[in-house]
């Protein structure tokens, strides 16, 4: 496909996954106001939160890096989905996945973490580091069960191309790897759940404690910028898991409904369990998801 | 030719006549004292020249009979060395000692002249009572010169060594007796011939008479306590000249004799007691305080080593020239640093604190003659050692390898313990050399010069003649060493010409790229390394005036390392670094304890590739090219060793626990420099001399183990750990130290994968690696320097101060933490690329887990220093110095281009590998997308990818929303309260405590015990071990006694 369809594709592709991003959160709030017995702001709230942002009358910054923040926070979440092909084998939907392979994704997951934890840092306020403190930890934590299951279902494929990982799963759902290398399935799920900061994973704006963690300082289109940031690295994390896990998409419905799937696994798990620590967190992470990744990880080493 | 017996008659000649003499006046006996030896140094060394060039030694037959009936000497070469040393010295320390003495008698010339005409006699002789007779007149004249001094224990131990010297004088006579009665004949020649003929039961016990006698002569271990004893109580300059003389006589004396021993069982028996005697010695002088008997007990084991190596020069399995070099090395250098014990009077360790603030020359021949002790390179010792190692491992002997390198190791220990307190800034109560006299200090410059233009001319030998840039440098270093009126930013100056001549120069000289191979590269590395430390020289100032000097010094070893194609070669480098390195290291400002530790390390782990090498020079190797030839258990010997001695010097996990106080404590300069090059230079040498040794696979109950496989495991580990560790620290020095080793830990894994791809991997983070963390290491001593403090907590919100040093840290931990589009992206993806390619699957994840948590350390960084709140005592603060805001924007230029057009480095890194390899491993598809078997990444489209985000979010947030106000520093949602001052608001200290308290379990270090627990018994075996010497003559008789009786026992009577 030549370059400009392409980008003129994957500007709407981005915009869809900023719509669906924001209509997941939306859901969500609903979904967790039914089982705590309210009724719940609209499905719609999170866009109405959107133009309530742009269109405030003042703005504030403590300095360049409160600009950099929303601008690496924004540039994760649509880089990396533009990193990941949402449908196989329809140019227009896979994006730019060919300028990098699935260690481009992985390491393009962190380009927003750093970047927000740097803008929020300058605003001086204590809230932002005390919860990027925890936000980094966890991070680090759940990083090592899901790098382990990448390595099993990169040993597994013999790529780190995600186009020959999704191929590899072709041919019926006994092929997805979450029946292939159901261990490896295991400790990405669990590391899911830390990835998305929800229950129980979601000390990190910790509401009662410190307020909202690291966006403390952030008002009007600085906190747009973070909403966009927030949905479309939800769904690309989503994109991601379904490209690595669920034999990836041939259409744009199938890929919907994978996709809700997957991210209503945390949705389920977050309903039901308390908040950790972060040290439990850690601990968690650190604990049986790890066993089940180096488990995935020996299973591949002994069908060689 | 002047009859050389004459070096003899005019001497003893004249110390009859020097009383009646003295009338004349105390000057004229004192001239004519000194026309004396002068007389006999230039007729031995004028013989020396002549034997040199061919001609015929001197037989002299004494009183007209021929032997076996007269007496007869014998002068030949190595006579004549010794005897030319005998005389340098004693001249020496004759001008030396006309400053020192208490109480100026001519007794006292007197008896300075019977020493040396008992040490040449000994030399000369070759009649067997004759070297009694002369034993005799040594052992006089020591007592005598010992006693003059007033003090109480100068007596006392004279008395005893005259004791113990007395029993061995019975033994030698009865043994000589004997023989005499058994052969008929006292000409050793003779003797040495009719022996094998005698039958006679009892022979053994006779020979085992004169052997103890000797032994108890050169005072080997056990009866070496009177010895130590005389150098804790007498003068130090008497001292001088009785190694210089009497010393080197006896051992020559027992060198001649040992003809007469025929057999392995006394090769063995000799060499057992000389080897326990170095290594026995060495380790009691560790626990010593007091500096000279801490030179005795070296004295003692020096000897040691050279009674150890006197079989294996008879039997010609080490070369006379080994023997030669080791023997010079420790007259110049024990008498040099006696000289200078005596100059300083220090008694005590701490005394020597800053020992001589007030003269260049006598500091670097301290310096200089302390290394030469410890048989550290350029100085005679270290070749000497060099060619003694090499004699064994070519032979049966070499097991015994192994203590002489851990003799040497403790002999590290004590001497760099003692250099430790010289190098503490001086302050009040250093002493200095005051007024003294050239004359005093002739000696001592003299011995130091010999030694250290020796050194320079055989490391000359080996890089190439004098005009390698290598040698070229370190002259410059040398230079501006010793030449106090060149101002130090003049030394950053020089250094910065002459690094970025040479890079220009490799770059011009035509034959391609410099980097197409390894040693190319790694030289552009260090130069490359230099260039911006002697640019940040400029701007950011040094508290040491020799810091120049030993860079120039330090780089110059470096690229004699890299370049030499001999094993030899590459390890005179190596342990030149080591020291300068170390001196460097020691040179901050709690520097010294740091640089111990630094020095010991290094040491052990120069100590293990000098076993490697040797495991190679065994098999008949000796270039580095010619490793590959090694196979079976030699290479894997060879390999692990060398591997080990690497591992060690990269601080890998659990040997790694110098690493972070030296990388902290070293002058702010320095710590890139560490960190960049220096850290590589192992790097460079997993590459080079471990790479080409094919070690085999071992056999497991779990299969095949490749060795290489567990040193990936080491670096995969150590990346780990230390990654880990450095989340914890609080100082910003020593968390980018952390970092540092952990980050060479991905090296050596990435140099195990032994594929090109690990290969470009490895080189292209070795680049990187410098790059960025030149630049982190710079940009925070900038602030060190404006700010006074490391401690993360007294800093904060110095973005606003210092946004240089900012944008330098945030572009530094980009790169480092491997977050597309930097360079260090690249970096991590050949890693992983190379990792999997390879099969090593749980390491991959490993080192993911462990470049993740890399991040905390990265955020702790910037955060805790630039970001957050600023504290009012910084709010005038400037930013750094500009020449050093310039060595980072050079770096940043470096990170910049590496990321935009990675290409830059992976082409010439496609053709080194290679050609090592045969294969390149990565491969460029359209121009553009670097693809491996495994995966492929655009580095151009993802860095124009994150330029257009970045575009149009900024101008989302710019022309979006209300126009934006920045507000003030303590404008923040507070919760309706008014905020604390920033103090209490910049969140820093214990920044990740959940992580430590999650951590906790594996976090209790293990190494830091384990390593103290080693010092800790090595003390008390050197501290039970000193109590064998009680300073008790009777107790030193019996040893004589069950010495013998044990030799006795072991079979060598009968």
């Amino acid at each position: 496909m030549p370059l400009l369809p392409k980008i003129l594709w994957s500007l709407v592709g981005v915009l869809g996954a900023l719509a669906y991003g924001l209509a997941i959160g939306g859901i969500i709030r609903k979904v967790m106001a039914r089982i705590q017995g309210r009724i719940g702001p609209p499905v719609w709230q999170p866009y109405l939160d959107l133009g309530k942002n742009l269109s405030l009358r003042t703005a504030t910054h403590h300095g360049v890096m409160s600009f950099i923040a929303p601008i690496f926070r924004a540039g994760g979440g649509i880089g990396l989905y533009l990193l990941i092909p949402v449908v196989v084998g329809v140019p227009a939907l896979e994006n730019f996945s060919f300028s990098g392979d699935l260690l481009m994704a992985m390491y393009f997951m962190f380009f927003g973490s750093l970047g927000m934890a740097l803008g929020a840092a300058e605003a001086g306020h204590p809230h932002s580091p005390i919860g990027i403190s925890r936000g980094l930890s966890q991070m680090t934590a759940y990083e090592l069960p899901f790098a382990l299951a990448v390595v099993a279902l990169v040993a597994q494929t013999g790529s780190f191309s995600i186009h020959e990982i999704v191929a590899a799963q072709q041919g019926g759902w006994l092929h997805w790897n979450l029946i292939q290398n159901p261990l490896a399935a295991v400790a990405a799920f669990l590391a899911f759940l830390g990835m998305n900061m929800y229950a129980p994973f979601n000390i990190v704006g910790a509401p009662q404690e410190i307020p909202v963690g690291p966006p403390t300082e952030f008002n009007s289109q600085f906190l747009s910028l973070l909403m966009v940031g927030r949905a479309t690295f939800a769904v690309a994390k989503m994109v991601l898991y379904m490209d690595l896990f669920l034999g990836g998409a041939t259409s744009l419905p199938e890929a919907f409904v994978k996709t809700f799937l997957i991210y209503f696994w945390s949705v389920f798990v977050g309903a039901v369990f308390p908040r950790f620590r972060t040290e439990q967190a850690i601990r968690f992470f650190l604990g049986w998801p790890t066993v089940a990744g180096v488990a995935g990880v020996l299973l591949v080493m002994l069908n060689r | 030719m002047v009859n050389p017996i004459l070096l003899i008659a005019v001497s003893l000649g004249v110390a009859f006549l020097l009383p009646v003499v003295d009338r004349l006046g105390r000057g004229v006996s004192r001239t004519v004292h000194l026309l004396t030896l002068a007389f006999g140094m230039l007729v031995s060394f004028r013989w020396l020249a002549a034997l040199a060039a061919g001609a015929q030694p001197a037989r002299i037959i004494t009183g007209g009979w021929p032997p076996p009936l007269g007496i007869n000497l014998f002068f030949g070469p190595l006579e004549a060395a010794l005897a030319a040393l005998a005389f340098t010295t004693a001249l020496v320390a004759a001008l030396y000692l006309a400053h020192h003495e208490q109480v100026p008698t001519v007794k006292s010339l007197v008896i300075q002249l019977v020493l040396v005409v008992g040490a040449v006699g000994l030399i000369m002789t070759r009649d067997l009572f004759n070297t009694f007779v002369f034993l005799e007149i040594t052992g006089i004249g020591t007592y005598a010169i010992l006693s003059f001094g007033r003090e109480r224990e100068s007596l006392e131990s004279g008395f005893k060594y005259m004791a113990l010297g007395s029993v061995a004088s019975i033994f030698i006579l009865l043994g000589v007796a004997f023989l005499y009665k058994l052969t008929g004949t006292l000409n050793l020649d003779d003797m040495a011939g009719r022996l094998p003929a005698v039958a006679v039961a009892g022979v053994g016990t006779v020979l085992l008479l004169l052997l103890v006698g000797l032994m108890a002569e050169l005072k080997l271990f056990p009866l070496n306590g009177p010895a130590i004893d005389i150098y804790d109580g007498g003068e130090p300059g008497v001292m001088a000249l009785l190694v210089g003389t009497t010393v080197n006589a006896v051992l020559f004396t027992f060198f001649k004799v040992l003809s007469l021993y025929r057999g392995d069982a006394w090769a063995l028996a000799v060499s057992t007691v000389g080897m326990v005697t170095f290594v026995v010695a060495n380790l009691l002088a560790i626990r010593q305080t007091r500096v000279r008997r801490m030179l005795g007990y070296s004295s003692s084991a020096q000897l040691g080593l050279l009674v150890f190596l006197l079989p294996f020069v008879r039997g010609e399995v080490v070369l006379m020239s080994a023997m030669a070099l080791l023997l010079l090395n420790h007259t110049l250098a024990k008498a040099g640093l006696l000289w200078l014990a005596g100059l300083h009077g220090g008694e005590r360790l701490e005394d020597w604190r800053g020992a001589f603030p007030d003269s260049v020359a006598l500091r670097v021949s301290l310096g200089a003659l302390i290394l030469a002790m410890v048989g550290m390179p350029p100085f005679p010792g270290f070749w000497g050692k060099w060619q003694a190692l090499v004699g064994l491992a070519r032979s049966d002997a070499w097991p015994w390898i192994v203590p002489l390198l851990v003799g040497s190791l403790l002999e590290l220990v004590y001497y760099f313990g003692w250099y430790r307190h010289i190098l503490e800034p001086a302050g009040e109560g250093s002493r200095g050399a005051g007024r003294a006299a050239f004359a005093e200090v002739a000696g001592i410059l003299l011995f130091a010069g010999t030694a250290l233009a020796l050194g320079v001319r055989m490391t000359a030998g080996i890089w190439g003649g004098p005009a390698s840039p290598a040698l070229l440098l370190g002259l410059v270093g040398l230079v501006l060493l010793l030449v106090r009126a060149i101002p130090v930013k003049a030394g950053a100056a020089v250094s910065l010409a002459a690094t970025a001549w040479i890079l220009v120069r490799m770059f011009l000289s035509g034959g391609g790229c410099p980097l197409w191979n390894v040693q190319g590269f790694f030289v552009v590395v260090t130069l490359g390394g230099a260039l911006v430390i002697s640019l940040a020289g400029l701007g950011l100032p040094v508290e040491r005036r020799s810091f120049w000097g030993l860079f120039l010094i330090l780089v110059g070893s470096i690229l004699g390392l890299i370049t030499s194609p001999s094993l030899l070669g590459f390890f005179v480098g190596w342990e030149l670094m080591t020291w300068s390195s170390y001196l460097l290291v020691s040179q901050g400002r709690k520097g010294t304890r740091p640089g111990f530790l630094y020095m010991l390390f290094s040491g052990a782990a120069g100590f293990l590739i000098l076993g490697g090498l040797m495991v190679a020079e065994g098999a008949g190797v000796d270039a580095i090219g010619g490793l590959v030839q090694l196979g079976g258990g030699a290479a894997l010997a060879a390999w692990t060793l060398v591997a080990a001695g690497f591992a060690v010097k990269v601080a890998s996990l659990g040997v790694h626990i110098w690493a972070p106080d030296a990388y902290a404590e070293s002058p702010d300069l320095f710590t890139p420099f560490l960190s960049g090059v220096i850290s590589k230079i192992p790097i460079f040498g997993l590459a080079v001399v471990a790479a080409r040794i094919a070690a085999p696979s071992l056999h497991t109950v779990a299969g095949a183990l490749e060795p290489v496989h567990v040193l990936a495991w080491v670096g995969g580990l150590t990346a780990f750990g230390m990654t880990l560790l450095a989340v914890f620290q609080e100082d910003a020095k020593r968390l980018l130290a952390y970092s540092s080793v952990g980050q060479v830990g991905y090296i050596v894994a990435a140099l195990a994968i032994m594929s090109p791809l690990g290969w470009t991997a490895g080189l292209w983070h070795v680049v990187n690696h410098l790059l960025f963390k030149g630049l982190l290491f710079l940009a925070v001593a900038g602030v060190v320097y404006r700010t006074g403090t490391r401690r993360f907590a007294d800093m904060g919100g110095l973005i606003t101060r210092m946004p240089v040093s900012f944008v330098s840290v945030l572009i530094g931990i980009i790169a480092l933490s491997g977050v597309p589009p930097l360079s260090g992206f690249a970096g991590k993806w050949l890693l992983y690329e190379a990792l999997m390619e390879r099969g090593w699957l749980l390491l991959t994840a490993a080192l993911m887990f462990a470049s993740v948590i890399a991040f905390l350390y990265c955020f702790r960084l910037i955060h805790s220093i630039f970001l957050g709140q600023l504290k009012p005592e910084h709010r005038e603060l400037r930013e750094a110095p500009p020449a050093l805001l310039a060595a980072q924007v050079l770096l940043m230029a470096g990170i910049m281009v590496l990321s935009v057009w990675p290409q830059a480095l992976l082409d010439p890194l496609q053709r080194l590998v290679g050609a090592t390899f045969g294969a390149a491993g990565l491969e460029l598809e359209g121009a553009l997308t670097l693809t491996t078997s495994f995966g492929y990444f655009n580095a151009v489209a993802i860095m124009t990818l994150v330029a257009v985000l970045f575009v149009v979010l900024l101008a989302f947030l710019l022309f979006a929303g209300p126009r934006s106000k920045k507000i003030r520093q303590l404008d923040i949602v507070y919760a309706a309260e008014v905020p604390p001052p920033p103090e209490e608001l910049h969140y820093a200290w214990a920044f990740f405590k959940p992580y430590e308290r999650a951590f906790a379990p594996i976090l209790r270090s293990a190494a830091t015990a384990f390593w103290k627990g080693v010092g800790e018994v090595t003390g008390a075996l050197g501290e039970a071990g000193r109590r064998i010497y009680t300073g008790d003559a009777q107790t030193y008789m019996l040893y004589a006694m069950l010495f013998i009786l044990v030799l006795a026992g072991l079979g060598l009577a009968g």
